[in-house]
């Protein structure tokens, strides 16, 4: 999996790619739970690159949600393949986040 | 296909790369590949997670079986650990709220979603759980 940070005018884009499971779920987490991350007023996670999702990846979305709720941020998704929106409608996942087709609609609307 | 596992998250990836060189090779069609790959993980997960808490790990006695024929792929997981039914667990509930909403039990729900002819057995001292993947073409 790779991670990778694109500092913008308002919103920070988090390219993520490749396998989300029970190995590289941390990565994330620890990638999230950095001060400088955590604390920006606007996160899009971009998907587009990701292939595979379980339940360890979900967690760390999930971890991520309550945190920007918790500190009034904004987060959102954004180009999720059709396996990992599959696995997001079967969790119930879908309704939870705000979810993009793709991430320069999504920062359109994050930084209104 | 049958491959034997120590009760060790690193042997993660040399499972998923058994389950995706069995589907290649008996030409099972992406999403039902995608399907047994990530309950597998999820079962995996679990077992070595909670399975062997009070437990020895002894050599690799988690055993995954999978069987091709038509349009079905029949699965067998088994191993050593504490007696756990998975078909007895609660269902999660997936309409709460980012605040209230539990994490666990996704796994089992994607096997009960996905997976069909669910069975599960204690015999000889080891959990023996079966189901299928099946597709229509």
């Amino acid at each position: 999996m790779n991670i990778t940070q694109h500092p913008g005018d308002k919103v920070l884009r988090i390219e993520v790619s490749g396998r989300l499971d029970s190995n590289t779920s941390q990565t994330l987490e620890d990638a999230l739970s950095a001060e400088d991350v955590k604390g920006h007023p606007a996160l899009l996670l971009d998907l587009a690159g990701v292939q595979y999702v379980s339940s360890a990846g979900l967690r760390v979305l999930l971890k991520a949600a309550k945190a920007a709720r918790a500190a009034k941020t904004k987060l959102a998704l954004a180009g999720l393949t059709p396996q990992v929106r599959e696995v997001f409608d079967v969790s119930g996942f879908s309704s939870i986040f705000q979810i993009f087709a793709d991430a320069n609609e999504a920062k359109k609307t994050l930084a209104g | 296909m049958q491959i034997d596992l120590a009760v060790d998250m690193k042997e993660l990836e040399r499972m998923t790369a058994a389950v995706e060189a069995f589907c290649d090779e008996n030409e099972v069609p992406p999403d039902a590949a995608m399907h047994l790959v990530l309950v597998l993980e999820e079962l995996f997960t679990n077992i070595v997670t909670h399975g062997y808490k009070d437990r020895t790990r002894i050599g690799e006695p988690i055993r995954i079986a999978l069987t091709a024929k038509d349009d079905r792929v029949s699965v067998g997981v088994s191993d050593d650990g504490i007696a756990f039914d998975p078909l007895q667990a609660a269902t999660p509930d997936l309409d709460l709220d980012v605040e209230d909403r539990p994490i666990g039990g996704l796994g089992i729900h994607f096997m009960r979603t996905m997976m069909v002819d669910l069975h599960y057995a204690r015999q000889n001292e080891r959990n023996q759980l079966n189901f299928s993947k099946v597709w229509t073409r």
